[in-house]
């Protein structure tokens, strides 16, 4: 038997690791699914009432209502799935399982990588899909196709595109930058806590991003007229950043 | 040039050696004149954290094709040596190996020819046929036929699902399934412990099939009435001191053991211990006479009288 890395032993792991938990597995997307719909339908039923409805931007509101809470549902639910990096092996019993599973240590990690990195942005596009799917068939029973018969992701990356490229370009790499480390820190705390992992971790990003926002808001209070001069406008502050997390690292 | 064709020919030197020193090992133990063990524990060193060390210079060799009893009181380190020699643990000094490399480096290659079957474990909630289907194909000379038989002999369905199980049942389930991975080395920690009278008659069944020539099978138990008829091999482990390491047959060779009324002389006894009967006893056999192993009776003398026994053995 080989002992390097071995592309069949891998795929036995991924499959051993993927059906052995099939429920879980299911369980996740039907939460994916089930949440984004509920999301998309509350938006638009919220959206098509008369107080609030304009013709003209309805669509385009409801997308950017729902690209924010994509936005802030794909991390929690992503940051869920990182967490659980460990979940084989959370457990004596299980660990001891797993342990003793014949492949090599690379294979098991990569495996478990695979399985909480790749895993979850399939089924976020299958739940994505799935969702738009059943929003168009609302649409199309309901009234709302005068509104929202448009294609919802379509409108999102409009959206994306018109606010978050060219000069804010910069905005949307921090964020992005930020957002991957936000979940990478998911991958952490599942690999140090194997109990409650995900609320250990945002636990602790809570409280890191509370004193990092109380510690700059020092900094940038203590130095106003400084600030007020080179940091007036968003981007200025981006690239000010930037340049500050460059000098830590070049 | 001429460097390159010197390295070439150091290489092809190399390697010629490395077969040569392979193949003549491998014929010398097919001839029988080269003994090595499966299983070796070279002074093993052992401690959790910084509490007391549990083990110290601890050697011991495991042969192949025997049923070893590990025995020893509660927190000797049973578990911990099985822990060990399955390389879940690492030692803090010496080496564990098994077929000659480290157990410690977790070579897949290892780990497929050596099953732990722990003392609590969990099933996932899956069919026997999915869970055979998901695990079985990591160890190559896994069979199909054994797991049946041993199903049958524990009365148990093949069409069952795990998380329907009693823990009894489970462990019958884990227990065929790990006979039927055919692996090389098989490490069991208390196979006993929650399952019923019934199944603790099937159990030596299961295992007396189960065995063959190329199969070692540690048992690491304080309940040493359920397996003293299936040993060939006794280990008494005590504060990491072996008290105990021989064959069932050097055992019997070397002790008589006899019931014997309360008022009898026992003036040549070894060790005696009250029973039902009058007086357990061991006795050294002299005359070569046949009986039947007392493990528990054993067990105790080795920590009642330890230099007694032990000096027979040396003799």
């Amino acid at each position: 038997m080989k002992n390097s890395f071995s592309i069949m032993r891998f795929a036995m792991l991924l499959r051993h690791d993927l059906l052995g938990d099939w429920k879980r597995n299911l369980w996740y997307f039907v939460c994916l699914y089930s949440v984004m719909t509920l999301a998309g339908l509350m938006f638009m039923g919220n959206a098509l009432s008369p107080s609030h409805i304009n013709p003209a931007t309805a669509f385009h509101d409801y997308a950017v209502r729902m690209f924010v809470f994509l936005s802030v549902f794909v991390f929690a639910m992503w940051g869920l799935a990182l967490s659980g990096v460990m979940f084989p092996a959370n457990t004596r019993e299980k660990q001891i399982a797993y342990l003793m599973l014949p492949a090599t240590r690379a294979e098991k990690f990569v495996s478990r990588l695979v399985i909480v990195v790749l895993g979850p942005c399939i089924m976020l596009v299958a739940a994505a899909l799935c969702m738009e799917f059943t929003r168009q068939l609302f649409v199309w029973v309901s009234a709302g196709e005068e509104y929202f018969s448009g294609n919802l992701f379509h409108e999102i990356m409009v959206h994306f595109r018109d606010n978050f490229s060219g000069a804010r370009a910069n905005v949307s790499a921090f964020v992005t930058i930020l957002y991957a480390w936000s979940l990478s820190c998911f991958l952490l705390g599942g690999n140090i806590w194997h109990r409650r992992p995900f609320l250990k971790t945002l636990s602790v990003l809570t409280l890191f991003n509370y004193v990092a926002v109380m510690t700059t808001d020092s900094i940038f209070e203590r130095n106003r007229g400084y600030f007020a001069e080179n940091l007036a406008t968003v981007e200025q502050v981006t690239v000010f950043l930037i340049h500050c997390l460059q000098s830590l690292f070049v | 040039m001429p460097i390159l064709n010197k390295v070439k020919a150091i290489v092809l030197f190399k390697r010629l050696a490395t077969f040569a020193v392979y193949y003549l090992s491998n014929t010398l133990k097919d001839l029988g004149i080269m003994e090595t063990a499966m299983l070796q524990i070279q002074k093993l060193s052992f401690s959790y954290g910084k509490k007391r060390m549990l083990f110290r210079d601890f050697s011991l060799d495991i042969e192949a094709g025997k049923v070893i009893g590990l025995l020893g009181k509660n927190g000797t380190g049973k578990s911990t040596l099985l822990y060990l020699m399955c390389g879940l643990l690492r030692p803090k000094k010496g080496s564990i190996l098994f077929k000659g490399v480290d157990v410690w480096r977790h070579c897949p290659d290892l780990l497929s020819d050596m099953y732990l079957l722990p003392e609590e474990f969990m099933l996932p909630s899956l069919r026997l046929k999915e869970f055979v289907c998901l695990n079985a194909p990591f160890y190559p000379r896994f069979s199909d036929e054994i797991l049946r038989s041993c199903l049958r002999d524990f009365n148990l369905d093949s069409d069952i699902h795990l998380g329907e199980l009693s823990m009894g049942q489970k462990k019958k389930v884990r227990m065929s399934f790990a006979l039927a991975t055919n692996t090389r080395l098989l490490l069991m920690d208390e196979p006993t412990n929650g399952l019923d009278i019934p199944s603790k008659s099937q159990f030596r069944k299961v295992m007396a099939t189960g065995m063959n020539d190329e199969k070692t099978v540690v048992i690491s138990t304080h309940q040493v009435r359920d397996v003293d008829r299936i040993l060939d091999h006794i280990i008494v482990i005590d504060e990491a001191e072996l008290l105990l390491n021989q064959s069932v047959s050097k055992v019997m060779e070397k002790l008589f053991f006899a019931e014997q009324e309360v008022n009898a002389p026992a003036n040549e006894a070894l060790y005696m211990q009250p029973s039902v009967y009058g007086n357990s006893v061991i006795l050294p056999n002299a005359t070569g006479e046949d009986s039947v192993l007392n493990l528990e009776i054993l067990f105790n003398a080795l920590f009642e009288a330890r230099e007694k026994i032990q000096r027979l053995f040396n003799e």
